[in-house]
């Protein structure tokens, strides 16, 4: 999982410098690494026990008015046993001069996508991962640097990240009808007698640091 | 100096938030099951049983054939009748609608069909006004549930618990594929009389039919007045009936019951060939039996082969030759030809007039047509399948033509 993220962290810094360095001066390109802090539950226990997991993202966004940039979001995070890639949208806003530091507000809302996540098949069974919508907002500081026009930023914020787990066995080899899901309230997915649903999520305090451009 | 003293701030805010939120962990459990479902037979006795117009067909079970009519049986719901004339073109008549139905037979336009615990016969001379006739009440007791007087029955039906576990609502529910209710659906996976999966048979005025251990004999010398013979038990594990040569081969998943039946109102067990457990439903000719096993259901010892077994003594009935096979489910003899559905791999034909030589003759294998069972009927070969049943021209059995498809609204999964 590690050489996948940093391959993904790499990617994604890659294509923020080479957009930053075609960008106009409305263009707005924010790249941040830091952490996602929280307690994970473990299932049918009341124990609890600390996680601090990784997160690195970039933003691409345009000023839609001043001091306020509207644009895509991108990013790798690592929660305990899956890694999730959020692409969504973003906002960025700033208060303060025009001189000196600023404070910084945020959100990003999108999809937490598990393209990188194998799903596992034997003859038997299946087990495989979703992701889920996320929702992140913060607060910051953009720190201007003493030359050129990038900045350092700095943010705590909260992120709710849902994610599932899913196991199933197959359908036994045997012939036996299919059962319409208006017959019931729940369904099966074709070709499964079971299946297991861990739904897990998420909810952590993010502090991140970055730069912008 | 101010810049330090923020960043220093919002560090020991952080630190102080970081571990703060608590994730939030569910579990859901879904699942396929049987559930029991109580009837008192005085409700089921009180409704009509009078034929409704065509009804699509959502799941189709055991088929019949019977002079130009071809018979499909909902499981549990009742029996679709088409007029098969023409095979290419069957035309959707009428339903019948019998609750807890899962086999018929037809003897001398009286058409027999269980009732859940009763046997129905319905006067089916005039198609377009089928009648009942006669009800024999309480010859299917084994469906009674002694300790509540009523009868048990299974709904296939999908669950959701937060948990995987065998109990819902303070009930135990039964694992489909070791149910009852299981048995009883894949037993009307099948067809008629003569068929290799049927349970209901017809021979020399007599009915016999199957449960999953006894067999009831009726007498039905004169058809529209059936009477109930005896029970005659056979042991567990009982799934089809074949009647060839005033002797009924029994199919069990343990082995192949013979019984002498030239007394039909008094059948003798002559032998029992058994074999490792698997299910097996069964076809004869003179000589030979050719039995399929497959793995599937109880049957979970993963063998799938056609054994032929010679039958000359029926009192000694010996294994001559047994052929590999996908996982072969019902199957038809029609002279020296033998058919076999072959679940989702498809189905076969074979030249089985060399009986140590089937699989150096197979004639055909067609893998598009998923099937489970199959008739060989006078005029067309009749086949189940995930999508319908459908109908061939076998004049060429190395050369099977589609016919017809009468597709299916809720069609079964073929393994």
């Amino acid at each position: 999982m590690k050489s996948r993220t940093l391959i993904v962290a790499f990617l994604i810094s890659w294509c923020s410098v080479q957009l930053a360095a075609a960008q106009g001066k409305d263009m707005l390109t924010q790249v941040e690494l830091g952490m996602l802090g929280g307690k994970s539950k473990i299932l049918w226990s009341e124990e609890t026990e600390d996680r601090l997991n990784f997160s690195f993202s970039a933003f691409h966004g345009k000023e839609i008015k001043p001091n306020h940039y509207l644009g895509i979001h991108l990013g790798n995070d690592n929660y305990p046993d899956v890694q999730l890639l959020p692409i969504g949208l973003g906002w960025r806003g700033f208060i303060g001069d025009d001189i000196g530091s600023k404070w910084m507000g945020g959100a990003n809302l999108g999809f937490g996508a598990t393209f990188l996540e194998k799903r596992e098949r034997t003859e038997w069974s299946s087990s495989w991962r979703e992701g889920g919508l996320y929702f992140h907002p913060f607060l910051g500081i953009r720190m201007p640097a003493k030359k050129g026009k990038w900045a350092l930023t700095s943010s705590i914020g909260y992120k709710w990240q849902p994610s599932s787990y899913f196991e199933g066995n197959h359908s036994q080899p045997e012939t036996r009808p299919r059962i319409h899901p208006f017959w019931t309230r729940a369904s099966l997915p074709e070709g499964f007698n079971s299946l297991n649903k861990v739904n897990t999520q998420f909810h952590s305090i993010s502090f991140q640091v970055g730069i912008l451009f | 100096m101010k810049l330090f003293h923020r960043n220093i701030a919002l560090v020991l805010l952080a630190s102080t938030l970081l571990f703060s939120c608590t994730d939030q962990i569910n579990s859901t459990y879904t699942f396929r099951t049987l559930m029991p479902v109580y009837l008192e037979m005085k409700d089921v006795r009180a409704k009509s049983l009078v034929p409704i117009p065509a009804q699509e067909i959502e799941n189709p079970g055991k088929i019949y054939i019977y002079k130009d009519f071809l018979l499909i049986n909902e499981p549990s719901k009742g029996i679709h009748i088409y007029d098969n004339k023409k095979p290419a073109n069957p035309i959707n008549l009428s339903f019948i609608p019998i609750e807890g139905n899962v086999d018929l037979a037809i003897n001398d336009n009286i058409l027999y069909a269980d009732n859940y615990v009763d046997l129905l016969a319905f006067d089916i001379s005039s198609i377009q006004s089928i009648r009942l006739v006669k009800r024999i009440e309480d010859v299917f007791t084994h469906l009674y549930q002694h300790s509540t007087g009523k009868i048990l029955t299974f709904k296939d039906t999908v669950l959701t618990s937060d948990s995987p576990r065998w109990e819902y609502n303070d009930m135990w529910l039964v694992r489909p594929s070791m149910s009852l209710g299981a048995n009883m659906a894949k037993a009307a996976s099948s067809y008629g009389t003569g068929g290799s999966m049927a349970r209901f048979t017809l021979m020399d005025g007599h009915l016999f039919a199957v449960d999953q251990n006894t067999l009831r004999v009726f007498d039905v010398l004169s058809p529209a007045e059936p009477k109930f013979i005896k029970p005659i038990e056979l042991g567990w594990g009982i799934e089809t009936i074949f009647p060839f040569d005033q002797k009924l081969f029994i199919g069990s998943n343990r082995g192949m019951h013979i019984y002498d039946a030239s007394k039909p109102q008094d059948p003798k067990r002559m032998a029992v060939y058994e074999h490792v457990l698997a299910c097996d439903p069964v076809v004869v000719n003179k000589e030979y039996a050719f039995v399929t096993l497959r793995s599937g259901n109880f049957c979970v010892n993963g063998v799938n082969e056609l054994q032929v077994i010679d039958i000359r003594d029926p009192y000694q009935p010996k294994l001559t030759k047994a052929y590999p096979m996908l996982n072969p489910h019902g199957l038809g003899l029609a002279e020296n030809y033998l058919y076999v559905a072959e679940g989702k791999h498809g189905l076969k034909s074979f030249n089985a007039s060399d009986i140590l030589t089937i699989d150096k003759n197979q004639l055909e294998f067609i893998q598009t047509m998923k099937s489970v069972d199959l008739i060989p009927g006078p005029k067309s070969l009749i086949v189940i399948g995930p999508d319908g049943v459908c109908q061939y021209d076998y004049s060429n059995p190395a050369k099977l033509k589609k016919l017809s498809c009468i597709q299916v609204s809720n069609p079964i999964e073929a393994s």
